[in-house]
């Protein structure tokens, strides 16, 4: 008949087990595994009487419990040392580029006043890029874009604009699209010229959109990019595919306005260029130029970000120096 | 362009207010600069005696009186008795320039304090000033100024030449308007945003008054279409009066002569060069606007001789070219203080001819700059009519001839619209009556029956050509600024979008939490017979890249010598091949398993996964990145001594394409699987692809293969290394017995030892 003796007995045994070094996850399997010594033992129990039972059950339980105890004890003294300062093998340190991140937030900032992502290919033809945007050959216009041209006459798109074609052949209006991407100038680089840069345009044509309409987008996107309240000057500008044309100037963070270093002592920062689309780029679609209008707008994403993240030299973006992109969220 | 604020005949109460209107209503000023005499304390005087220093050769002694003194003055200047000049005394500042800097190069100015000096026993009790010195003029010394015999004595300097601002526009963003470098076309816009209108003549062309002294023609029709000439006597040596003289000098331009003075004159105030010759230089009585023949030269007014081209316009005489035609005038027909005729030109000229020909000799000038723009017959029959009258009126001159060769006729655009378009167009109520007020201010000619416009356009205005010109013009001079702000719905169909986006945002910021993101050039100096050229590259980059990793490559290895030891980049753009790809690109200094965890961790964002798969190409081993049966990249080690740069390139496209048919949910098996080990000793150039690939052949029913542990060089062999593998089998039907695994098993390492010559552990 098991009884109260047999199970101090049993403690007794494994405590001596236990001192003398035996190794812990052995004693568990022996004494408190499924076929273990304990078990055994507990199994017993069923053939007492109850009032027995119910005493040999208390013992029972205490001497488990101290028996779970010691090996614990046990276990833990048996683990080997760890050091948790220890570097990681796979160490998050890299950022994303802040032009790229710049596309990606005038995206999302876009696509929540409606546009729609588009692309276009960075080497155009010349009709795309000039001739369909009305920047005819000799037009003045095309001074303040000397041009790289591939060897088989194609140019290296001048700007994101080129998309406009296509978007407008291929598409019945009503549509609003937008892109982000690589655009490129023949000429030498300096603190505020890059010979590779990226320019974000959108485009947009329906029945009735209006200047008002191209003013209250832009209010919008720019004040979301900047994160704060800005103070925008629409005044006139000429592009030769947009009519009215507008310049934006932002008032200038660092002086409120006054004139400062950074805005060249205008009180005001040159922002982008928009406009209303021209009416032979609405007809040449077979739309009538009186109902359908269009909008659109083109930025230096460069610009932008140079003035949202305070750079002065804008070859930091393409130095890829770490010290750089890591300061720029 | 350059106003003189105080030249303008309209404008706003001060330079800073017009400067604003301009900026919001027509043009961008660039800046306002104040002109005038920077010197203080200068006086006028005359001189009363000169005479020689007595013990110093080099120097004048003169008495100079300043009204109500007579002062001493020594100068090195040659004066003469009662010049009238202006006198810096003791006590005034001038300006002294220390002329190139040895080091700089450049002219450095500095204000210097007058004070009495004494050379060789006489004292100096002042200086006589140069243009230079009181800050008129930013180039060296002409000498000492001499001022107009009238000059009172005792003047202020400043009363005579009074501090004026310039208002310097941008020109840039108006390469349409031509009438915006005229004083007139500026009055004119300035008129309009004050709600003032400038009242206008009609433009008449001038009466032809033939004599047999000179004949004109046109024999580049397609580069001219109108040649205006008046022969001209002047009697006598007339100088230009104060007026003029000072109007070109605030304007910044040299007084020459009474005949060049005024073409100078014309073409700032009414935007259109004109140009007079000494008539007297002309050979055969006869001129004509022809192309050049090749290799023909001129010398030009710059001093320079330039050999012309068949493309390029010239004026020219029975033998020789005058000038360069809408560019620059010639030397040796410049008009002198000797000319006693002169003939007076005013050619409408090909705005791209003249463009072509001052690129092509890299000489932009005021003339060139107007021409460029596009100009209108009218606009030459007016700049014409103005010059003719002014030479006339001003030097007593005799009209001897007058023709108009080619086509006079003035063409005005007329444009019909409707008031409710231009209100459709720019979503402001603006009514009719403020529509034709604007219209009328710009002096539009309009007639206006319920809401329907008639509109002839001013002369000047070459760029107004449809109805939606007339919306800008009434929306710029209403203001941009009070028209509303609106936010159009533009929610249309969204299904078009651009599906690459979204991979790679998330491929930017996966790989962001590792690796650098960086931008590197797309124009390389390397390129394969396939690649892209430019035609006018700068410098070696002659080429449009065709793959990313290379220049990855390179920046690693640049930024790991910079001391970035463990540098990791990556780039999402395009290459130059076929459709001009994007490609996500890698390039990092790190150990293989740690590159390979990253490129598996963006797998995983993806939803994909991936196997590295080794194949012969003609010269080389290629590792391509597969998923499923799909190549979608390249995995590349680079070994650039004492590192591995560890490299891939994968195309977004082929991810994209492949993630898509992923997005569907597959059964999974929920019955027990069942785990065997597999350890295999064998050459080591036996990549692990390969054996991996040929244990999957051996049946469908493998779930999983993992590798455990790999050891090199085992049990001291050096060709050869161990590889441990986990396999999991499993049906989603079934539960497996394990005797058909056993088989399976067994047939997998008969395999191993007969194809790859394996040992089994
Ligand atoms: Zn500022």
């Amino acid at each position: 008949m098991i009884n109260q003796d047999q199970f101090d007995n049993l403690l007794v045994e494994a405590e001596n087990e236990i001192n003398n070094g035996a190794d812990a996850a052995v004693l568990y399997h022996k004494y408190l595994g499924r076929n273990g010594k304990f078990s055994t033992m507990i199994k017993q129990i069923t053939t007492l009487k109850t009032d027995e039972r119910k005493v040999v059950g208390e013992k029972a339980k205490i001497i488990k419990n101290r028996l779970n105890y010691l090996l614990q004890i046990k276990t833990s003294s048996n683990q080997p040392s760890i050091d948790l300062t220890l570097p990681a093998d796979l160490t998050a340190h890299g950022h994303q580029h802040p032009i790229e991140t710049s596309i990606a937030r005038l995206y999302q900032i876009s696509e929540r006043l409606g546009f729609v992502a588009a692309q276009s290919p960075e080497i155009e033809n010349e009709d795309n890029n000039f001739e369909f945007l009305q920047i005819a050959k000799d037009h003045p216009a095309r001074d303040m874009q000397d041009t790289f041209w591939t060897v088989d006459g194609r140019v290296l798109r001048t700007h994101t604009t080129a998309f406009q074609q296509n978007l407008i052949k291929n598409n019945h209006p009503p549509f609003a699209f937008v892109q982000g991407g690589k655009i490129y100038r023949c000429e030498a680089e300096d603190a505020t010229h890059l010979s590779e840069f990226h320019q974000f345009d959108g485009f947009a044509v329906a029945k009735n959109l209006t200047f008002a309409d191209l003013r209250g987008v832009l209010f919008q996107l720019i004040q979301d990019f900047f994160l704060r309240p800005v103070e925008l000057r629409f005044r006139p500008s000429f592009f030769p595919f947009v009519e009215p044309g507008a310049e934006i100037d932002m008032k200038c963070f660092s002086c409120t306005g006054r004139g400062c270093r950074s805005c060249g002592y205008k009180g005001w920062l040159e922002l982008l260029g928009c406009g209303i689309t021209d009416q032979e780029i609405i007809a040449s679609a077979g739309l009538d130029p009186k109902e359908y209008h269009g909008l659109a707008f083109g930025l230096g994403v460069e610009r932008f970000a140079m003035l949202y993240y305070g750079v002065e030299d804008i070859r930091e973006f393409t130095r890829n120096d770490p010290r750089f992109l890591e300061q720029l969220v | 362009m350059k106003f003189v604020y105080q030249h303008l005949k309209i404008k706003a109460d001060s330079p800073e207010k017009t400067a604003d209107l301009l900026s919001s209503h027509t043009q961008e000023v660039e800046r306002i600069l104040p002109v005038g005499i920077k010197a203080s304390g200068v006086i006028t005087g005359q001189v009363i005696s000169v005479k020689k220093h007595p013990n110093a050769d080099r120097l004048n002694q003169l008495e100079v009186s300043i009204k109500e003194k007579i002062l001493t003055i020594l100068t090195s200047a040659t004066v003469h008795e009662n010049d009238k000049v202006a006198v810096a005394t003791v006590g005034s500042s001038v300006i002294t320039v220390n002329r190139q800097d040895i080091n700089t190069q450049i002219d450095s100015r500095k204000m210097t304090t007058i004070s009495r000096q004494t050379i060789r026993g006489i004292t100096s009790e002042g200086m006589l000033c140069g243009e230079d010195e009181l800050g008129l003029s930013e180039s060296a010394s002409h000498g000492v100024m001499i001022l107009p015999p009238d000059t009172p004595l005792g003047l202020p300097l400043e009363k005579i030449f009074p501090v004026k601002q310039i208002i310097e526009t941008d020109d840039k963003g108006t390469a349409h308007r031509s009438d915006l470098l005229s004083y007139r076309g500026i009055e004119q816009e300035l008129a309009a945003i004050l709600g003032q209108k400038i009242n206008t003549e009609e433009l008449e062309s001038p009466k032809e008054l033939r004599s047999p002294n000179i004949q004109a023609s046109i024999e580049a029709t397609d580069g001219c279409r109108l040649f205006l000439t008046a022969l001209i006597n002047l009697p006598s040596n007339k100088f230009s009066p104060k007026w003029l003289t000072e109007f070109l000098t605030d304007n910044q331009i040299k007084t020459i002569n009474l005949a060049t003075d005024i073409t100078n004159y014309v073409m700032l105030t009414e935007g259109y060069p004109t140009h007079a010759f000494d008539a007297s230089t002309i050979t055969g009585n006869k001129v004509s606007v022809r192309y050049a023949a090749e290799n023909e030269t001129v010398q030009t007014l710059n001093h320079r001789e330039y050999k012309l081209k068949k493309t390029d316009l010239v004026i020219a005489d029975s033998e020789k070219p005058l000038d360069l035609a809408g560019i620059i005038g010639g030397e040796k027909t410049a008009i002198s203080d000797q000319t006693k005729q002169i003939l007076l030109t005013c050619a409408l000229f090909d705005p791209i001819h003249i463009r072509r020909t001052s690129q092509s000799f890299g000489i932009r000038t005021e003339a060139s700059a107007r021409f460029e723009r596009g100009l209108s017959t009218a606009a030459a029959i007016n700049g014409f009519n103005k010059a003719l009258r002014l030479i006339l009126d001003l030097s007593d001159g005799q009209l001897i001839d007058l023709r108009i060769t080619g086509d006079d006729k003035q063409d005005r655009v007329n444009i019909k619209t409707k008031t409710a378009e231009i209100r459709s167009l720019l979503g402001k109520n603006i009514d009719d009556q403020k529509i034709v007020t604007i219209l009328k201010n710009l002096n539009f000619d309009i007639e206006i029956a319920d809401g329907n416009l008639n509109i002839i356009c001013p002369w000047w205005r070459q760029d107004v050509r449809d109805w939606q010109d007339i919306a800008e013009e009434v929306a710029r001079i209403y203001g941009y600024e009070e028209i509303p702000r609106t936010l159009p719905s533009l929610l249309y169909d969204q299904t078009k979008e651009w599906s690459l986006k979204q991979d790679f945002q998330i491929v930017r910021k996966t790989a962001a939490e590792f690796l650098y993101e960086v931008q590197t050039s797309s124009m390389v100096s390397l390129g394969n017979k396939d690649a892209i050229r430019l035609a006018n590259p700068i410098g070696d980059k002659k080429f449009m890249r065709q793959n990313l990793t290379d220049g990855l490559i390179q920046l690693t290895i640049k930024k790991y010598r910079e001391g970035f030891n463990d540098f990791g980049c990556f780039e999402v753009g395009h290459i130059y091949v076929k459709d001009q790809p994007l490609k996500f690109a890698a390039a990092l200094v790190a150990k293989q398993a740690q590159a390979k965890n990253l490129l598996g961790i963006i797998f995983h964002r993806l939803g994909l996964d991936y196997r590295l798969i080794t194949f012969q190409t003609n010269d080389q081993t290629k590792t391509v990145i597969n998923y499923k049966k799909t190549a979608v990249g390249e995995f590349k080690a680079t070994w650039q001594a004492p590192i591995w740069i560890f490299s891939w390139e994968l195309d977004m496209q082929l991810l994209n394409d492949q993630q898509k048919q992923n997005g569907r949910f597959k059964a999974y098996s929920r019955l027990p699987k069942i785990k065997r080990d597999l350890a295999i000793v064998l050459d080591k150039n036996i990549d692990y692809g390969t054996v991996v690939k040929m244990i999957e052949k051996q049946s469908s029913l493998i779930s999983k293969i993992s590798l455990f542990d790999e050891i090199d060089n085992y049990n001291g062999q050096n060709n050869f290394r161990s590889l441990a593998f986990h396999l999991e089998f499993s049906d989603e039907k079934r539960t497996l017995q394990n005797e058909e695994i056993n088989v399976i098993i067994q047939n997998i390492e008969e395999n191993l030892k007969n194809k790859l010559k394996a040992v089994i552990r």
